[in-house]
């Protein structure tokens, strides 16, 4: 069966998890520990008993945004604000730091990650939407891609190089008519 | 002659509202509910049998105005008001006019409120009925040799205090004789800048003060009993946050004796009805008379659990006109009880007020647990008043059991959508001093920090694996719901386009 990953983030640390379906159960993986979870749902979107390794617990999802994976979860005694997001939505977000304006877009790192390779050269026509480099993170390769048809003006970065978030990348700008 | 009350209305809202409509109701006696218009889904309007607005959310504009609550008693035919406790619980004005209307008030005389509500004229009502009141000079101080004879007869330390002073200013500590002229000086003329006005007096230090009272309950027979004390030393500010009954310090000949100045305290102002003595306790367990509050308290329970009697319905009894149904000697308490106070108060931002919908309330529920509640599942808590949401009351054998009890109540208490102070119950029953009954006035200044308050180790890791399956599970039915379902949302919209820009490949 298939696996989501997902980067959740609490009390201020990011962390990857992954989730897969198991039978009647879910295993979710944690900091390279698989946890086996059984999980029923008494109200939907609200109030779940989950049993994990045998400890047994009742959740409320007491404060929920969906759309930005927001969701505040109170359990034993306690709640604390839990941030959700699979593994694209982060990618996007981090991305929406890039952007064109007028005639420019420039590709930044969603994320800290290794760049693959480059899989066009300085000088050379894009199209919007076709992939400009490929960065590792996570495990996974991460092909980037144009928001406007132009020229790759250059590329800042060498392969095999390791950047962080928001890195500037690369350079695009439009073709002079 | 006794009087059959027929209709009660109840001049307050929140929990102490309902606490008095559920007796008015095991008597069968239909309650009028008075709410303000930001209350119109308060709980004690869905509660009541009746229910009339009787003005805008200021208090000052509704549950405050005396013309407007006699107005809802004639238009709904009550013929008695109970006032709760705050509000007009203890305003003589009010008493007297449902008085000349002929209507009960259920309390004590508007003679006996004027009395005890001005600290000046009951301190020397109390003085006079041989009650022992702090130590003092019974005016202000004219000059340091003056000062120095009151000082040595009361024994240091003493306190100096701005005759027009409040709230911690224009206060001084004198520990030994030779302090005291320059510390007068000092005090005078900070209450001069301050207040303008140099008048200060000196009174006995108390240095590890707690707070005990008597509750005390009379009829007009002349029957005036007491039911023990109430030890409510946890308090924030001045004000009551956890009450238990006993008091871990008090024992019986001291219960007697406190018990039997309180009533003397409750004949001197021929004070009828419910009412609660309030003493200064020192380290010594030495004890002297604060002041009285001419109302039903709002740590009543307490004391209904360990003397097993519903003080509501005696009020009742009492404001019909009947006898005591019990003597001195038929009070013997049993047990031990703890009220925590639920305040919409978040403890981990120094007790900043929160406010909204309460979107989950789970209730404690087994032996010992009794809660008195204003709120419920949905109920959006106003910004308007009083930030006190309910009392958790925790009954057992010990205190030890009383302790453990509550424990596990809190364990099961969830309110949440908006901020409380759980958490800071749960943090103090952890104290050992807590546990150990050793604490004053001073407990929660001196060693409650935000940094102290503790969840459970497991609640992370739970929090997260809850929150990812259910993020996992709305993701994939908002897929299968399709596009009809997402052209609702835009956002979502918004991501799908940005997931475009990014395509994932395998390794």
């Amino acid at each position: 069966m298939s696996t989501h990953h997902y980067i959740v983030t609490i009390e201020g640390e990011k962390k990857e998890v992954s989730l897969a379906p198991d039978g009647e159960r879910w295993a979710l993986t944690l900091d390279g520990v698989t946890h086996n979870i059984e999980q029923t749902i008494i109200e939907r979107d609200e109030i779940y008993s989950l049993i994990i390794g045998g400890q047994s617990y009742m959740v409320d999802l007491v404060g929920k945004d969906w759309d930005a994976g927001k969701l505040t979860v109170s359990a034993l005694a306690g709640s604390l604000e839990v941030l959700v997001r699979d593994e694209l939505e982060a990618i996007a977000e981090e991305m929406s730091d890039s952007g064109s304006t007028e005639g420019l877009f420039e590709l930044k790192a969603p994320m800290p990650g290794i760049v693959v390779k480059s899989l066009v050269k300085p000088g050379e026509k894009v199209l919007r939407g076709q992939g400009l480099m490929i960065l590792e993170a996570m495990k996974m390769q991460n092909e980037l891609s144009s928001e406007m048809d132009g020229l790759l003006q250059e590329i800042l970065v060498a392969d095999g190089q390791m950047v962080e978030t928001g890195a500037l990348l690369a350079r695009v700008i439009q073709e002079d008519e | 002659m006794p009087k059959t009350i027929k209709k009660v209305l109840v001049a307050n809202r929140g929990e102490i509202a309902l606490r008095v409509m559920r007796a008015l109701r095991e008597l069968e006696i239909p309650s009028v509910a008075v709410y303000s218009e930001a209350d119109r889904e308060a709980a004690h309007v869905l509660f009541a049998n009746e229910a009339i607005c009787v003005g805008p959310a200021a208090s000052t504009e509704s549950y405050l105005r005396i013309d407007r609550i006699l107005a809802a008693v004639k238009s709904s035919g009550a013929d008695a008001v109970h006032p709760g406790y705050g509000f007009l619980s203890e305003n003589p004005a009010f008493a007297r006019a449902l008085r000349d209307a002929g209507v009960v008030f259920i309390g004590p005389s508007p003679e006996a409120m004027e009395v005890m509500g001005n600290k000046l004229t009951a301190r020397a009502a109390m003085i006079e009925a041989g009650v022992r009141v702090i130590p003092g000079s019974d005016g202000a101080l004219h000059d340091p040799e003056e000062a120095a004879r009151l000082a040595g007869e009361i024994g240091f330390p003493v306190m100096l205090k701005a005759a027009a002073g409040g709230g911690g200013k224009g206060m001084r500590v004198v520990r030994e004789e030779g302090e005291l002229a320059q510390a007068l000086e000092a005090t005078q003329a900070e209450a001069a800048k301050a207040f303008a006005d140099s008048a200060v007096f000196v009174e006995k230090y108390i240095d590890r003060p707690r707070h005990v009272e008597i509750q005390v309950l009379a009829d007009r027979k002349g029957n005036t009993v007491y039911l023990g004390e109430r030890e409510c030393s946890i308090q924030r500010r001045h004000q009551k946050v956890v009450e238990e009954s006993p008091s871990p310090i008090v024992s019986e000949a001291m219960r007697r004796e406190m018990g039997e100045m309180a009533v003397r305290v409750a004949k001197a102002c021929e004070y009828e009805g419910a009412g609660t003595v309030e003493f200064m306790v020192d380290a010594d367990r030495d004890f002297y008379f604060l002041e009285m509050n001419t109302r039903l308290q709002v740590e009543h329970p307490i004391t209904e659990l360990t003397y097993n009697v519903d003080l509501v319905k005696l009020q009742l009894a009492v404001a019909s006109g009947k006898a005591l149904p019990f003597t001195q000697a038929d009070l013997q308490p049993r047990g031990w009880a703890m009220e925590f106070r639920i305040y919409a108060e978040d403890p981990a931002t120094d007790f900043l007020p929160s406010t909204g919908k309460i979107h989950r309330l789970r209730e404690p529920e087994g032996p010992g647990i009794r809660h008195d509640s204003g709120i419920y599942e949905k109920y959006d808590v106003p910004v308007f008043y009083d930030p006190l949401l309910s009392k958790l009351v925790v009954f057992g054998e010990t205190r030890g059991e009383v302790i453990q009890r509550a424990r596990r109540a809190f364990s099961e208490f969830v309110i949440a959508g908006i901020r409380t102070n759980l958490p800071f119950h749960q943090w103090l029953l952890r104290q050992s001093d807590f546990e150990k009954g050793d604490f004053d006035t001073h407990f929660i200044d001196r060693h409650f920090k935000p940094e102290l308050l503790e969840s459970d180790e497991d609640l992370p890791f739970v929090a997260l694996a809850a929150a990812t399956l259910a993020y996992h599970q709305h993701g994939r039915r908002m897929n299968f719901a399709g596009l009809q379902a997402f052209s609702r949302r835009p956002s979502r919209w918004k991501l799908a386009a940005r997931r475009e820009a990014v395509t994932r490949r395998q390794n």
